[in-house]
């Protein structure tokens, strides 16, 4: 009977700690959802269910256009040459999954709210970090196996169907085309958890930040550029892969180095296929699979203690302005910003863009789509760009669209408030002249954005071709995305980051031909124009002067078209649901 | 002087402040109370001229203060109840923003900013974010911007919230030290204690409506009760507060 009652204690106390466990992965997984940069606490499910439709049907698109072929051509499957496809779509997934850890970056491990809101609850620490872990298990699956499910048909269809009509071998072929991709999926996401971890422990949480701060955006750009490619261009980039049947046959280092080709490995070993470089890429991947995860939990359990108490301190940082520092920026202060309001507006926007992560990673995206887009016309243009040294349309276009995609960019995050309640400050010191406020943005644009970007531009074509050249481009550059920046804040009555907004006001499902007809105009059209002018002075200056009489001419029709008083708009009113067609409103 | 007459504040139909007139003259600590949701906030934010009025003026010197509202703001320095600050900034990115935005010249912004800095101790976290900020370091950096630019009007919402006892003190003299340069002061709090201390007069707001106006002094002898807080008690609390705590241990006894 005394047992009988220790072992009633000890179900009833573990039972307890289960519940309690379940709880804490319910909260970590719904947390994942919910970062800086992903914010889905309004209408979560819709937002989820769009996101992995999206991912869903694009991964089971490039599953058709890679696979198609062989229901065209049944004997190209007795080849044996498919487990080519099976690594492009494996590095696809691959990409994907890194892209999501990257995403995911600051909860893959427990953050300040998870600590300041659990650490006073009777939790165990064995409990919290592994339902942390386990809720990461379980993102990575429930992810994988929606955006993998109509891929896995496909590749049946494509792939096996004509080997054998059998049920038992098309449900083997299924789960090992399942099996091997979550493997690949699996360590992806873990080799970035893994670098987390690694970082928090090697250098504190401070130190962390810091890093992150540079990291996690220049990851951001790297895999939505990856994105874009496989979007735009995975046919050419499928070409490249083509190249792996010579490289089998060398039996090339290169096979053994790119992880793809390991779980392309466990692939073809689990399908059968008994071909020594296989074998022995599957046993890297069987690696693969197990130490990324043990890592990451190894490292996460070192740096726990570390990071638990580094959370709780107040951060202290006593930062010097040295006295060049500061006679540096009076100098400039006195020189560009000569109000006091444009100087607010200015600083605000450049710490806001510098030091919160979403508006960060907002613009970094626009920044990868622009790479992406140049590598893509740099790419089919090959044949002008053979000889780099000449100046050619394909090279002359990369200021504006870059210039293009980064205005545009920050048209977007500056509607995207930053603690929207704070904004009483500027209401409560509004003045009566607003134009100071706006000015204040757009030198803000030009000095944090546009003049390093044609600083590092000048330094490149300056390698390219020659410094005048370079400088007569870059200068060209600059005012028309001056102009740009005139047009796209034409109508901007807001202190930026500072306003509430309403999403969706700038209806890309109506203008989409809109704004793609701006940005063919904008990028392709002004670079035509100075291809063909840059040898001649005259008509270069010509086109200068042109520029700057449309820069004016926006501003002066501002002036005169809008409002005399002009309201700041704090808070964005939705647009009526009727809209009349009465002229006088 | 600062003079509110007949305001109202509606949201949607319900009144958050019904008919309120009061005035608070120069060198005057006004002491707002009234328990939570009474409409104190709500008359703050109409001060401060972040809200607007469903009905009622407000006059500044005998002037409607719609007339020149940007002029009336100049003249104002306002600690907001919550921690409404920009958290990625510094407590020097925040003050030089707030200096610029009221048009303090540079020179005297900087030297402004380090004293109000070392007064407050806050000299060695000034350029860390305000996130790393306790709700204490928020509330002096606060503090610091409404005075910043030496105003006229200072409306107060619950200035101490959040300090320890020393800045506290500081902050208590720092208020009677401004009533006697000749400020207004109005001050909104639920703590009934330093209302009492500080406060030359006390109005209490009660569901949008004032149920009080007087000096402590005058309520105490009127009422015929010892301290501010049996006054508030009477005019404001009409729960048994005694039978709610016995419930309240009831609940956390069950299944314990």
């Amino acid at each position: 009977m005394h047992s009988m009652d220790i072992y009633e204690k000890i179900f009833s106390r573990s039972r307890g700690d289960f519940k309690q466990w379940l709880t804490l992965v319910r909260h970590f997984y719904r947390r994942l959802f919910i970062n800086d940069v992903v914010f889905f606490e309004e209408q979560m499910k819709e937002k989820i269910i769009a996101v992995i439709v999206i991912f869903a049907v694009f991964s089971a698109h490039l599953s058709h256009m890679l696979l198609w072929k062989y229901a065209w051509l049944p004997g190209l499957g007795s080849l044996g040459t498919s487990w080519v496809e099976k690594c492009y779509f494996i590095f696809f997934l691959m990409v994907l999954m890194s892209f999501i850890a990257v995403l995911e970056w600051d909860v893959i491990f427990l953050d300040s709210r998870d600590y300041s809101n659990l650490l006073p609850l009777p939790i165990k620490i064995r409990n919290l970090f592994s339902a942390k872990f386990a809720s990461v298990c379980v993102f990575i699956f429930l992810f994988y196996l929606v955006v993998n499910s109509l891929s896995t048909i496909l590749f049946w269809f494509y792939l096996a169907q004509w080997h054998s009509s059998s049920i038992f071998f098309g449900l083997r072929f299924m789960f090992v085309h399942w099996i091997s991709a979550f493997a690949a999926s699996f360590f992806a996401f873990f080799i970035f958890g893994f670098l987390v971890s690694a970082l928090i422990t090697l250098f504190g949480y401070k130190t962390f930040h810091q890093i992150s701060a540079f990291l996690r955006p220049v990851l951001i750009v790297f895999f939505v550029f990856m994105m874009v490619i496989f979007i735009a261009e995975s046919v050419s980039s499928f070409l490249l892969f083509s190249e792996f049947l010579q490289l089998k046959e060398s039996n090339s280092l290169f096979l053994y180095l790119f992880p793809p080709m390991w779980f392309t490995g466990l692939y073809e070993v689990l399908a059968g296929n008994r071909d020594p470089l296989f074998m022995a890429l599957s046993v890297f991947a069987v690696f693969a699979f197990i130490i990324p995860p043990l890592a990451f939990l190894l490292t996460g359990a070192l740096g726990y203690g570390r990071y638990i108490t580094k959370m709780q301190e107040v951060k202290k940082k006593t930062m010097h302005l040295v006295k060049l520092k500061k006679f540096l920026l009076r100098l400039f202060n006195r020189v560009f910003l000569r109000s006091r309001i444009q100087r607010a507006v200015f600083y605000f926007f450049g710490k806001i863009l510098k030091k919160s992560i979403l508006h960060k990673m907002r613009l970094a995206t626009y920044l990868a789509a622009s790479i992406a887009v140049i590598l893509v016309i740099l790419v089919s243009s090959a044949g002008i760009v053979q000889t780099l040294s000449t100046v050619n349309t394909a090279f002359l276009s990369i200021p504006l669209i870059l210039s293009f995609f980064l205005l545009v960019g920050i048209r977007v995050i500056v509607n995207i408030p930053i603690t929207v309640e704070a904004n009483w400050i500027f209401r409560l010191t509004e003045t009566k002249d607003k134009k100071d406020y706006f000015t204040g943005l757009k030198k803000g644009i030009f000095f944090f954005v546009l003049f390093p970007l044609f600083v590092l531009l000048f330094i490149f074509y300056s390698f390219l071709w020659n410094w005048q050249i370079s400088f007569f481009h870059c200068l060209y550059g600059i005012l028309a995305s001056l102009l740009l920046m005139e047009v796209l804040f034409y109508n901007y009555r807001k202190i930026p980051f500072a306003c509430s907004y309403l999403p969706g006001k700038g209806k890309l499902h109506y203008f989409w031909i809109l704004y793609l007809v701006s940005f063919l105009i904008y990028a392709f059209l002004l670079s035509f124009i100075e291809y063909k002018i840059l040898n001649s002075p005259l008509y270069l200056f010509i086109s200068y002067g042109i520029i700057f009489i449309l820069i004016a001419a926006l501003k002066a029709s501002k002036k005169s078209l809008l409002p005399k008083r002009l309201e700041i708009m704090y808070e964005e009113m939705p647009e009526p649901a009727m809209v009349t067609l009465t002229p006088y409103e | 002087m600062l003079e509110l007459k007949g305001i109202t504040k509606k949201f949607l139909v319900f009144p958050a402040v019904n008919n309120v007139s009061f005035e608070v003259k120069p060198s005057e600590i006004l002491g707002y109370l009234g328990p939570n949701g009474a409409g104190k906030t709500t008359t703050i934010k109409i001060l401060a001229g972040l809200l607007k009025p469903t009905e009622g003026s407000i006059l500044f010197s005998g002037k409607d203060i719609k007339k020149n509202m940007y002029g009336y703001k100049k003249r104002i320095g306002y600690v907001p109840e919550e921690s409404e600050i920009y958290p990625y900034l510094s407590a020097y990115d925040y003050l030089q923003m707030v200096g610029r935005l009221r048009n303090i010249p540079e020179q005297i912004l900087e030297e402004k900013i380090e004293q109000f800095m070392s007064f407050f101790s806050l000299s060695e976290d000034m350029h860390s974010s305000i996130s790393s900020y306790s709700k204490g370091m928020i509330q002096k950096v606060l503090l610091s911007s409404a005075l910043l630019h030496n105003p006229d009007i200072l409306l107060l919402d619950e200035p101490l919230s959040g300090l320890d006892v020393e800045t506290s003190l500081i902050i208590k003299d720092l208020i009677k030290k401004l009533s006697r340069e000749g400020k207004i002061i109005f001050y909104c709090s639920h703590i009934l204690e330093v209302v009492e201390k500080i406060c030359s007069r006390v109005i209490i707001i009660h569901k949008g409506k004032i149920v009080a106006n007087d000096s402590v002094e005058n309520l105490r002898n009127l009422m015929k009760l010892p301290s501010l807080e049996e006054i508030f008690n009477q005019l404001v609390i009409h729960e048994d507060s005694e039978k709610i705590a016995e419930g309240v241990v009831q609940a956390m006894k069950h299944h314990s």
